[in-house]
C-alpha cells in the first residue's frame, strides 16, 4: 500500500489552480523573488494554465528558501510553497537533474543519522575542540543503523509524487 | 553550549535521549516521505523520555511540529508511519509537545524571572533582533509569536536592558536553506540583512536560531565576497549567549570564544559597565 501523503500534492495543486486570484502577495513577500529568479505568483499561474510540466526539471524551483512567507500571507490560504515542493520531489523522482548535494545529505543521513558527523571547532585562538572536551554529549545517532536504513528505504519507495 | 549553561540556571532541566537523527527537513525537497519519517522517529524517541522536546534550530522545530500536526490529525497516516517506525522498535503516540526556545524562555521561565536573575544590565545597546522564519511561520501549525510582528525575542532582549530598534529587513530569511544547493543565492539574502544592520549602526544581531546564527556569525567574509561588500564586522549573538552574559556567566561557558564575528568589543563594553 502506498504511503498516504499528507502533503497531498494533487489536491493542493487543484486548490491553487482553482482559487488563486493572482493577487501577488506571495511574490511580494518572497525573499527569492527579491534576489533571485523565482516568482511564486508565476508558479501558481503556471498551475492555472495546466503547464506545470514545464517547471519539472527547471532550475528556478530550487531558488525557494522555504521561508513559508507565501504560505502565511496568501489570502486564499493556498500556497505556491506546496507546489514548489511537489515540483522538486517530482523532478528527483523522474530523474531530471537536481542539486547533487541532496544525494550527499541523504547518504550521510543513512550512514550517520545526521547530515554530517560532528566536527571539531576552532576557537578564536585557533585551538581545536571536540564535543567531549566541551562536555557536550556525544551524538551517537540511531541505535541500529541497519534497521534505520531499512525504514528510510521502505518509506521512500512507498511514496512517490 | 550557552543554552546548556543558561537554561538550568533558570530552572529548566535538559535531558539528552539517545538515538536522535536529522529531523529530515533538508530532504523534504527530495522525497517528502523521508522527511515525514525522520521527524516522526525523533518525536517517537523523545516520547520515550515522557518529556516535551526542545529543538533549538527553527528549521527542526518547524519540521517536527508540522509532521506532528499531520500525525496527530490523521489516524490513517499515523498508523502507516507507525508501521515503519516498528522496524526500529519505535512507536508514536503524540503525548508530548515540541517546544520552541522562545516559548520556553517566555512562558516557562518568563521575562520577570529573567529580570530577577540578571546581574548585569545591558543598557545602552541596540540590537537587531532576528527570530527567523520558522519560529513564526506558518502560524497554522504552531504558536510561537505573531508572524508579521514578532515580539518575544525583542521582549527577552529588553528584559536584559537593551533596545531592539525596528529595521525593515527584520522578517527576512537568512538564506540558510539554500546553502547546500546554491550558496551564492543564500549569501545574497544573508548579505542584504547584514548590510542593513551595519548601515543602521546596530551594536549587533541577536537570534534564537543556531542555523541563522551560523549564517550571520561565521559567514560574513564569504558573504562579503559574493555581494562585494568590504567588511561587515557585525557582532552576532545567540540569545542564550546574551542572557548568559547578563547572568554574569563567563565567555567560555557561553561558547563566545567560538563566535567568528567580532563580539569582543561589545562583551568588554558590557563587562565594563559592571
Amino acid at each position: 500500500m502506498a504511503l498516504k501523503r499528507l502533503s497531498n500534492h494533487e489536491k493542493k495543486h487543484m486548490a491553487v489552480a482553482e482559487q488563486c486570484t493572482q493577487c501577488g502577495k506571495c511574490s511580494s513577500g518572497c525573499p527569492a523573488a527579491r534576489n533571485l529568479a523565482l516568482r511564486p505568483r508565476k508558479i501558481a499561474l503556471t498551475a492555472q494554465r495546466d503547464q506545470l510540466d514545464e517547471l519539472v526539471g527547471s532550475e528556478v524551483i530550487w531558488n525557494c528558501t522555504q521561508c513559508h512567507q507565501c504560505m502565511e500571507r496568501c489570502p486564499r490560504e493556498i500556497t505556491p510553497y506546496d507546489l514548489i515542493i511537489y515540483l522538486q520531489n517530482l523532478t528527483v523522482y523522474l530523474g531530471y537533474p537536481y542539486p547533487k548535494e541532496l544525494d550527499v545529505i541523504l547518504n550521510s543521513v543513512k550512514r550517520y543519522g545526521a547530515i554530517q558527523l560532528p566536527q571539531e571547532v576552532l576557537d578564536n585562538e585557533f585551538d581545536a575542540y571536540d564535543r567531549q572536551s566541551l562536555n557536550l554529549p556525544l551524538l551517537k545517532g540511531p541505535k541500529n543503523i541497519d534497521q534505520f536504513n531499512e525504514a528510510i528505504e521502505i518509506i521512500m519507495k512507498e511514496a512517490h509524487p | 553550549m550557552s543554552t546548556r549553561s543558561v537554561l538550568p540556571r533558570l530552572g529548566v532541566e535538559l535531558v539528552d535521549p539517545e538515538g536522535f537523527s536529522c529531523c529530515g527537513y533538508p530532504l523534504r525537497s527530495m522525497n517528502d516521505a523521508a522527511w515525514f519519517y525522520l521527524s516522526a522517529r525523533n518525536l517517537a524517541i523523545s516520547e520515550t523520555q515522557e518529556l516535551d522536546m526542545l529543538p533549538l534550530c527553527n528549521g527542526c522545530y518547524a519540521s517536527l511540529n508540522e509532521v506532528k500536526h499531520y500525525l496527530d490529525t490523521d489516524d490513517e497516516f499515523r498508523e502507516q508511519i507507525n508501521k515503519t517506525l516498528a522496524l526500529e522498535g519505535l512507536y508514536y503516540e503524540g503525548k508530548h509537545r515540541v517546544r520552541h526556545i522562545l516559548e520556553v524562555l517566555n512562558e516557562d521561565v518568563g521575562v520577570s524571572k529573567i529580570k530577577e536573575s540578571i546581574k548585569l544590565h545591558l543598557d545602552g545597546f541596540d540590537f537587531a533582533s532576528h527570530c527567523g522564519c520558522h519560529a513564526v511561520r506558518p502560524s497554522d501549525f504552531r504558536y510561537t509569536d505573531d508572524p508579521e510582528d514578532p515580539k518575544i525575542l525583542d521582549a527577552l532582549i529588553a528584559s536584559l536592558g537593551s533596545k531592539t530598534s525596528y529595521y525593515p529587513e527584520k522578517l527576512d530569511c537568512c538564506g540558510a536553506s539554500l546553502i547546500m544547493t546554491d550558496y551564492e543565492a543564500a549569501f545574497k539574502l544573508t548579505g542584504a540583512k547584514l548590510k542593513s544592520i551595519k548601515r543602521r549602526g546596530f551594536d549587533g544581531l541577536v537570534t534564537n536560531c543556531p542555523f541563522c546564527f551560523k549564517m550571520y556569525d561565521s559567514r560574513q567574509e564569504a558573504v562579503g565576497k559574493v555581494i562585494h561588500e568590504e567588511k561587515f564586522d557585525v557582532p552576532v549573538f545567540y540569545i542564550t549567549q546574551l542572557i548568559g552574559l547578563s547572568l554574569g556567566l563567563g565567555s567560555e561557558e557561553l561558547g563566545l570564544n567560538f563566535n567568528v564575528s567580532p563580539c569582543d568589543q561589545v562583551v568588554s563594553k558590557m563587562e565594563d559597565s559592571r
